[in-house]
């Protein structure tokens, strides 16, 4: 394991050294969860106070990214929609994983009835465009809450997650392995947990890691309809407010979106690396 | 056999339909607040009116009664009406066309930007042009759209004064003829654009990626090795074969490309379903949500049948048979 796991760390550091893409993704990813997990040290000002006075400044020394129609600080509350962003993509994944990885574990593996009734239900929910489901539950439930813009995201899309499970677990299903740990008379929870779960672990992390980027882009585009929470900075958030002053304070809706943009882009990179190292092994 | 194809595909759109509707429905009911209250909000209705409305609009009987009655009506061709009492097939009659307009012109634009470069960098692999195109289409994909759409608007717009910022007035337009249509290009043209930029790198990398593994295959060896010309071998022999993943991509990405489409017509202000949606959403106009998911879903699966079909057409290996399906 160790071994392996060396072998990775050389891979990934060859390929750093090999792509100025792949350095530039690992670095930007970096500042991100920095800036998701202290905002407080590098944000300049409280992202909620305004500055009498202010309002709709342009980017200069004192405000680098400008300020919003209220006078606030766009920098300090990008750096805090950092945060926002972050913790809400990984919350969804971890909602998501929590729903598709026992259903997709027990349809694939046990098969017959359940997997039929799960597979019409995910069949049913592809027809859905996820966005049209997202606008109707967050309007409805008048969410403005990060948890249940959590949940609604999460219980939203883990049907395309479960679908990738199945399959996995479908295809390990048949390894001598599993074929063995049966005849041996070994219990299906066991079975599950230390035959099968190990072995599909690589794809799930790779998925997880993709949806954590639609999941950023999802929460962006709620908030950008208005539907987010208008007391926490979000990147969605000012893209919101930047669309009421587009004319007069550009860099509202300039700045943000650049943000949204650079971290989807290397989130992705860091996918496409990971799918190459975990799933296809190094050759 | 195609027709028995088709016939059996509708019919299995049955469920799907009821599968999807009833969970639409059940997020409208169990949601809290009605309607009712919130359309009456505004004018303070007494409380005559407020029992009066609710029996007109069926919110008295319980919701599996409401659901089941939405879908008899259905085959009436009913889909209830809107709180401002216009009949929600009339409602959705007027925008539909709106967004096939948009989303037809945008994905014909992309699939045909796709296969051109697609072909050419999957082509001409490692090469710079091979290079920059990628690096674009990874950037291009990773472009929030509804962000783009803004940023187009604060350039061509707002900057340049090229496109009207407004939105398009539905139907209230007094001019006519060449004047009336180059006014719709002219509101038409930005969500459009947006919609290609967005579309377009899905496909490309897609392309690029079946067009590399396809260029070892034999049969291009073949080709070559007859003296066929490189056009020959991309667009005729190689292409054909590339078509199939693509078409596969469309097909099981129909639901995000109409959800992209919607939320850049709320960006542009398009009168299409995308707007109709989001500005019911947010009255709880209940029926106009059902209607709009129901004509979404039912449009998506329509796609999807026909997608399936282009998809035997250029795929000779795959007949409707009996028993795929």
């Amino acid at each position: 394991m160790q071994n392996i796991s060396k072998k990775n760390l050389q891979f990934f550091l060859k390929n750093l050294k090999n792509s100025k893409v792949m350095l530039f993704s690992s670095i930007w990813v970096t500042i991100i969860l920095i800036m998701s997990l202290l905002p407080f040290l590098i944000a300049p000002y409280n992202p909620n106070t305004t500055f009498a006075g202010k309002s709709n400044n342009p980017p200069s020394i004192t405000f680098l990214f400008g300020t919003d129609y209220v006078g606030r600080d766009i920098l300090s509350q990008v750096i805090w929609g950092a945060r926002t962003s972050f913790f809400i993509a990984l919350g969804a994944v971890i909602i998501e994983l929590i729903i598709a990885l026992p259903v997709g574990l027990l349809a694939g593996y046990f098969g017959s009835f359940i997997d039929q009734l799960f597979m019409r239900i995910t069949d049913a929910m592809l027809c859905i465009p996820t966005i049209v489901l997202l606008i109707i539950a967050v309007t409805l439930f008048r969410t403005q809450s990060e948890i249940s813009i959590i949940l609604v995201m999460g219980l939203i899309n883990w049907p395309w997650l479960a679908k990738t499970i199945r399959g996995e677990t479908l295809r390990v299903r048949e390894e001598d392995f599993v074929i063995a740990a049966k005849s041996l008379g070994f219990s299906d929870f066991y079975i599950i947990r230390n035959h099968v779960l190990p072995n599909i672990i690589s794809p799930i992390i790779v998925i997880s890691t993709f949806d954590m980027a639609w999941f950023i882009l999802y929460e962006a585009t709620i908030s950008f309809i208005g539907l987010g929470n208008p007391t926490i900075p979000s990147w969605g958030r000012l893209l919101y407010i930047g669309r009421g002053f587009l004319a007069t304070a550009p860099w509202v809706t300039i700045f943000p979106g650049i943000f949204i943009m650079l971290t989807v882009f290397s989130i992705n990179m860091l996918g496409d690396f990971l799918s190459d190292v975990l799933t296809l092994k190094i050759r | 056999m195609l027709k028995r194809y088709i016939f059996i595909r509708l019919l299995l759109a049955i469920p799907t339909l009821i599968i999807v509707t009833s969970l639409i429905f059940l997020l409208l009911h169990i949601a809290p607040g009605n309607p009712i209250d919130v359309l009456l909000a505004a004018s303070r209705g007494s409380r005559e009116i407020r029992e009066v409305l609710i029996r007109q609009f069926g919110f008295d009987k319980p919701w599996h009664i409401q659901y089941f009655l939405w879908l008899y009506n259905i085959f009436t061709g009913n889909l209830g009406i809107s709180l401002h009492g216009i009949p929600v097939i009339s409602l959705i009659a007027s925008r539909v066309w709106y967004t096939l307009e948009l989303m037809l012109i945008s994905q014909f634009i992309s699939v045909f930007l796709a296969v051109m470069f697609g072909a050419l960098a999957g082509y001409k692999r490692g090469s710079r042009l091979d290079k920059t195109l990628t690096f674009l289409a990874l950037l291009g994909y990773s472009i929030p759209d509804f962000w783009l759409g803004l940023i187009f608007i604060l350039i061509f717009s707002v900057t340049l004064g090229w496109f009207p910022v407004g939105a398009f007035s539905l139907g209230l337009s007094e001019t006519t003829g060449i004047t009336s249509i180059i006014e719709h290009l002219r509101y038409l043209i930005p969500p459009l654009t947006v919609l290609v930029i967005a579309c377009t790198p899905y496909y490309f990398r897609l392309l690029r990626a079946s067009i590399v593994e396809i260029l070892d295959a034999d049969y291009i060896t073949t080709a070559k090795a007859k003296g066929a010309g490189e056009f020959i071998v991309i667009y005729k022999h190689a292409l054909k074969n590339a078509l199939v993943p693509l078409t596969t991509a469309v097909g099981t990405s129909l639901g995000l490309i109409f959800g992209g489409n919607y939320i850049i017509e709320v960006v542009f202000a398009w009168p299409g379903l995308g707007t109709l949606l989001v500005a019911a959403a947010l009255a709880r106009d209940y029926w106009v949500v059902m209607g709009v998911s129901f004509i979404t879903v039912l449009l998506i699966i329509i796609s999807s049948i026909m997608i399936d079909i282009v998809y035997a057409y250029i795929n000779p290996k795959i007949r409707f048979g009996g028993a795929e399906y």
